[in-house]
């Protein structure tokens, strides 16, 4: 019987079709994975699975039976239960409350607690997931965090388990622990689907795989049939690809450098591993990776936001590991981001005032503590016109732009601070190929410029096209080092993806 | 001091206690369910007023708690009004409430009772004799012989420390408050309605802080000063903290703060260092709560979503 | 946005323009008329309840205020009005440039009261004092060279404390996590019983006397100065409005005013840009509570200097509370700030005429802290008002309980 079938969903948000006419059913007691790069629609077609969104066109059938699933009351009166990526446990309280709010079992008003424990212990024993049900949430790891969204989700009946990226944030031991749910929950007659971008994992847990690729169904395949190399080329196909011109440089110095790099992420776990390596002047260094590998640690790192656990980092030479953001700016440091909201730009600020913020201080746009708008002002002017920012007017708010305009503004600042290292951090997200092309022709202006830049992207062609080197990041370590000439987009996909990397050697 | 002194200092003591203990309680509840209340003392005078009010034209006190406890609901339906259903910042409008409840009070102390400063004293009040919760086998014995002609709105303090503990720790209502106070997220996602319950415990929560007002004026005293609260509110908005957002925390440390206010008297009384800078037993409630939320003493911990405003997730 | 076009006409209507810009919020100045004006006609409603006359009250209450010329009394309010003014709107800067920078100073009481109070030393101190008095004599018809300096080392002592109060409250909040809002209001305590307390019945106080009205009196030289006399008009209201200036061009003609500014944007999303730019955040609040205390404390300087000359036992709190409303209503702009400080300073001045019709003079504390109200509602406010002016299915934020319109 077919647990869930999907019948040609849709869904469109403002211009970007995230889902196009996806089929596919899931059988009952089957393990089911659906893989993707990011932005493939993986996410969207779960949440619409889970009533967090409506689709745009299509049906779902649950049970075999058409069904409208308008909420998330809706999906888990159909017995689905969602384990999401952060979980929404709450660290004060015990494993036992987490697990039965909403459902308490209570004797009139009286939360009966003993009962409550005891209802814990007796799922948590059937269905093999050991957890102490008096322990504090707060207090367990965080694979043992996820058993407690796992019981919650079963305590409320769910026969269909959705799990987005369930092992994103475990260890591999953790991992193996949550495989062994899987199948023992497999028995029981539950039908799991999940969505991952670990080929690897996905090779060894799931019985059917389906493959998204921007918004498209690629294909369906059975474990049996295929190897991760196959998912990997019908997961990364080929790009529209911008004619981005070859630009020589000359090589200079280093400029920027970090050995043996350890960070750890907000959750103080390590996120970088021990990454190593250099950029110098005139060059390009793109580093490949999928989202959640560690790059957004490194950075945080690079730019003064977080100091690393242990490695060294150095800029120009000079020891700059536990310093602040100003010093490193001061030393040279410029950062393209792509968060553009919180972190490129005051958004209430206008453009004029946004322009030499990190300059600020600096002649001839202030004197001591008085600030010097007019020149301000003639800067911004300057810099609309040579950047082409519109509207062009410079009193216009950061946040009545738009992303492309946005992204030229935050390059405008940037590249006028006296810099001699750029990081580039997914210059070009949200941006139409206009601004797209506009931000290639500035970073190669740039290493003509003798300018050390480092590219950090999601997008492959975008670093095939502009580097000089690449370096691929997997799960906080540097995978594979190459050229532009010596690999092909399909060649970096598979090491994005870990395939093909000795787990041993890693370790 | 012999006993009977002693016996009457701690009731005095007691006096002093309830009324920031009702404010702590409000406190307590309204921030564990995630809203920040600072118009509390602004509450306590809505009550101490319409505690008189009622009392007055009654000649009942029970009559003036009542009004106390409906004055109090009324006003906080504003607070949550404006901040539960449209957002506004709670912090200003905790503000406006207590901006409002000065210059409202006086002008209703002189269109009622055509006075300033201070209204007509009451008869029937629960501090009276007549209206003691008289215990007099305790009489003679130290310490419990404080707790043998006291006013019914101590014990009621006491009471209403009990009850919100159970009703927080114990039952399942207060687990869910529990929860929209740590993470709204998760109780909508579990099916809870974080508003319907924000709004429960905003308006319980200024119940107990329209009692406490009431205290002032029904217990305690026995009529409306216009000075009121005195600033009591935020002595119990400091208990509440001290009290690490607790009912029997709040209890403990508005016991130890009403002890320093009369500490002042024990001072006169028993003439010991006369001049020992005076202000320092009024400060020690400010002092304590800085250093415990500075972490000078443990961990200070409020509730994670305490004061964060909450929007229905629409993605 | 569409919004932003329709408003733009219609604040045209009112001759105001922004010529077209994208700024940032073309309602601001919306939110707080109406607000007073909802708050005024509310007021309105309580009186006739009351069984009073609405429209003989107000006119009591407006006509006697100091705003309107005219009449014999004319004078003596308009120098009440600028006389309570000033120190409404010291407070209201201080409250106002704090929120500029993402933090609400609720304390502005309490360094309002360590400025009086360490004003009130500098003023008797003897040190000082005779040293002034000696110069005064020495000047002969120039003495009141003397009578400005005195004056100004009160001030600025006086500033500094209270700047130094504040700075407390920023130290703990930047090093220690702890909460500006509770820091403020317990340092607000803190202070208020440290000096009413103690200071005000011990050290500071004439200790002959068996009953005294308060602490020492400041020397003569340390008064401020009279200006428009017969009334007590001080040189206060001048100073305001220069500090009012002072914290304009603080704002937004220096680059601290300019880090201060980029911080308070961002504070509610981790003040991440700032950051990135390598902007030194504690610095800046550490820096920015020091100014708010000191503009704070210049108010109560002028409480003691202008006013009482000595700390009374009978001073009451206020002037911090009611600062936070002409924040509010002001919009924490400086010239906001001035003009509702004005507007308050009116209310308090013509409410104590109000007492002719019946009405206590506490009044005007319901219309100030009903204005708070709606501004605290301002999102209501915002969105009934685009309502009206659109009769469309607006964009603004719906009440929180119900789906956002697409």
């Amino acid at each position: 019987m077919k647990a869930l079938e999907v019948r040609s969903i849709s869904k469109m948000f403002p211009g970007n079709l995230a889902n196009d006419n996806i089929s596919f059913s899931v059988e009952k007691g089957e393990i089911f994975a659906i893989v993707g790069e990011n932005g493939a629609g993986k996410s969207t077609l779960m949440n619409i699975i889970y009533g967090i969104y409506t689709p745009s066109g299509g049906d779902l059938l649950v049970n075999e039976n058409e069904v409208k699933i308008r909420s998330v009351e809706d999906a888990i009166k159909l017995r689905m239960g969602m384990v999401h990526q952060e979980f929404m446990l709450i660290p004060r309280f015990t494993v036992t409350q987490n697990i039965v709010i909403g459902d308490e079992p209570h004797k009139g008003i009286f939360f009966d607690y003993g009962r409550a424990v005891r209802e814990v212990r007796e799922l948590s024993e059937r269905v093999s997931l050991t957890v102490d049900a008096t322990a504090l949430a707060g207090d367990l790891p965080v694979g043992v965090q996820q058993r407690v969204e796992i019981l919650k989700v079963l305590r409320r009946g769910a026969e269909i388990l959705i799990f987005d990226e369930p092992t994103a944030v475990l260890t591999p031991e953790e991992t193996v622990e949550l495989f062994v749910t899987m199948r023992k929950l497999q028995t029981e007659g539950k039908t799991i689907l999940f969505i991952s971008h670990k080929l690897k994992e996905v090779m060894e847990i799931a019985d059917r795989i389906a493959v998204l690729r921007r918004g498209k169904l690629q294909g369906i395949v059975n474990k049996k049939d295929t190897t991760e190399e196959e998912l990997a080329r019908m997961m990364v196909g080929r790009n529209v690809v911008l004619e981005i011109p070859k630009v020589d440089a000359e090589v200079g110095a280093v400029a920027f450098a970090c050995h043996d790099l350890h960070v750890r992420n907000k959750r103080g776990y390590e996120a970088v591993k021990g990454m190593s390596f250099d950029v110098h002047g005139g060059e390009v260094v793109g580093i490949a990776g999928i989202q959640g590998n560690g790059q957004d640690e490194l950075v945080n790192a690079m730019i003064g936001f977080s100091h690393p656990v242990s490695g060294s980092m150095e800029l120009n030479g000079k020891n700059m590991r536990m310093v602040t953001t100003a010093q490193l700016r001061k030393e040279g440091m410029s950062y393209i981001t792509e968060d553009r909201a919180r972190r490129g730009l005051v958004m209430p600020y206008t453009v004029r005032e946004n322009s030499v913020m990190g300059q600020h201080l600096a002649r001839p746009f202030s004197k001591g503590i008085r600030m010097n708008y007019d020149k301000v002002g003639e800067f911004a002017e300057g810099k609309v016109k040579e950047y082409d920012i519109r509207p062009g007017d410079v009193y216009d708010t950061a946040g009545s732009l738009s992303g492309g305009n946005q992204q030229k503004l935050i390059l405008a600042r940037e590249l006028s601070l006296p810099h001699n290292f750029l990081i580039a951090s997914q210059p070009t997200r949200g941006l139409d190929v206009g601004a797209t092309e506009f931000v290639y022709r500035k970073l190669l202006e740039e290493k003509k410029a003798g300018k050390a830049i480092l590219l950090i992207s999601l997008e492959l062609s975008e670093i095939l096209g502009l580097s000089d080197r690449i370096l691929v990041m997997f799960e906080g370590r540097i995978v594979g080092e190459t050229t532009p000439d010596k690999t092909t987009e399909e060649a970096l996909g598979l090491l994005m993806l870990g395939v093909g990397i000795d787990k041993k050697a890693q370790s | 001091m012999n006993i009977l002194q002693i016996n009457l200092t701690i009731a005095q003591m007691l006096d002093y206690t309830m009324p920031i203990l009702f404010a702590a309680l409000c406190g307590v509840l309204s921030e564990s369910a995630g809203v920040v209340n600072i118009g509390l003392d602004g509450i306590m005078r809505f009550g101490a007023f319409f505690g008189l009010l009622g009392a007055f034209f009654s000649h009942s006190p029970w009559i003036g708690l009542l009004f106390g406890i409906a004055i109090g609901c009324l006003v906080g339906a504003l607070h949550a009004f404006i901040t539960i259903r449209w957002n506004g910042d709670q912090t200003v409008s905790g503000t406006a409430i207590n901006v409002i409840a000065v210059g409202l009070m006086t002008y209703l102390l002189e269109y009622v009772f055509s006075t300033t400063g201070y209204s007509p004293q009451l008869q029937n009040y629960f501090g009276a004799q007549a209206y003691r919760v008289h215990l007099p086998f305790l009489a003679r014995i130290p310490l419990l012989g404080a707790f043998s002609n006291l006013s019914f709105m101590i014990w009621f303090g006491f009471i209403c420390t009990v009850l919100m503990h159970v009703l927080l720790y114990h039952t399942v209502l207060g687990l869910r408050i529990r929860t929209c106070g740590e993470n709204p997220k998760a109780a909508t996602t579990l099916g809870i309605n974080v508003f319907r319950i924000r709004w429960f415990a905003v308006i319980v929560g200024a119940a107990l802080a329209g009692i406490g007002g009431a205290t002032l004026s029904i217990s305690s005293f026995s009529g409306f000063s216009d000075s009121m609260p005195n600033g009591v509110g935020f002595i119990g908005l400091a208990a509440m903290i001290f009290g690490k957002w607790t009912p029997f925390g709040a209890l403990g440390a508005a016991l130890l703060f009403g002890t320093g206010q009369i500490v002042q008297s024990i001072i006169a009384v028993t003439g010991i260092a006369p001049k020992l800078a005076p202000g320092l037993t009024l400060i020690l409630p400010y002092v304590l709560t800085l250093a415990v939320l500075a972490g000078f003493v443990g961990k200070s911990i409020a509730p994670a979503a305490d004061g964060l405003p909450y929007y229905k997730e629409q993605r | 946005m569409s919004e932003n076009n329709f408003t733009t006409k219609f604040l045209k209507v009112f001759g105001i323009d922004n010529q077209g810009h994208n700024r940032r919020d073309p309602l601001n100045i919306w939110v707080p008329l109406i607000s007073v004006g909802l708050a005024l006609i509310v007021g309105m409603i309580v009186i006739a309840a009351s069984g009073r006359n609405p429209f003989r009250a107000y006119a009591l209450l407006f006509g006697d205020s100091g705003l309107i010329p005219g009449g014999p009394a004319w004078r003596r309010e308009f120098a009440e009005l600028l006389i309570k003014s000033a120190m409404y709107i010291a407070t209201g800067l201080s409250v106002a440039l704090a929120f500029k920078g993402g933090l609400f100073n609720i304390g502005a009481e309490g360094q309002f009261w360590v400025g009086a109070i360490v004003a009130t030393f500098f003023g008797y101190w003897a040190p000082v004092a005779h040293t002034f008095g000696a110069m005064y004599v020495a000047l002969g018809s120039f003495g009141w060279i003397a009578q400005l300096l005195h004056g100004a080392i009160c001030i600025i002592m006086g500033m500094l404390a209270g700047g130094a109060w504040a700075a407390v409250a920023g130290y703990l909040y930047v090093k220690r996590g702890v909460n500006i809002v509770i820091g403020t209001i317990m340092l607000n305590w803190i202070a208020w019983f440290l000096i009413t307390s103690w200071l005000v019945t011990g050290p500071m106080t004439p200790p002959s006397q068996t009953f005294t009205s308060g602490t020492f009196y400041v020397a003569d030289t340390a008064k401020l100065l009279r200006i428009m006399m017969p009334t007590r008009l001080n040189t206060s209201i001048l100073l305001v409005l220069l500090a009012a200036y002072a914290t304009w061009f603080l704002l937004y003609k220096t680059t601290i005013g300019y880090e201060i500014r980029a911080i308070g944007y961002t504070a509610n999303i981790g003040m991440e840009a700032p950051r990135a730019q390598g902007i030194n955040i504690g610095r800046r609040i550490l820096q920015l509570m020091f100014f708010s205390g000191a503009l704070a404390a210049l108010g109560g300087s002028f409480f003691i200097l202008g006013l009482q000359y000595q700390f009374p036992n009978t001073a009451t709190m206020g002037y911090g509370w009611t600062g936070i409303g002409v924040a509010l209503i002001g919009q924490s702009e400086p010239l906001g700030v001035v003009l509702a400080g004005l507007f308050i300073g009116a209310l308090r001045t013509g409410a104590t005429s109000m007492q002719v019709a019946n009405i206590p003079k506490t009044f005007s504390n319901i219309i100030e802290g009903m204005a708070v109200g709606f501004i605290a509602l301002q999102v209501a406010v915002r969105y009934y008002l685009v309502k009206i002016l659109q009769r469309r299915r607006s964009r603004t934020d719906p009440p929180a309980d119900q789906e956002a319109t697409a």
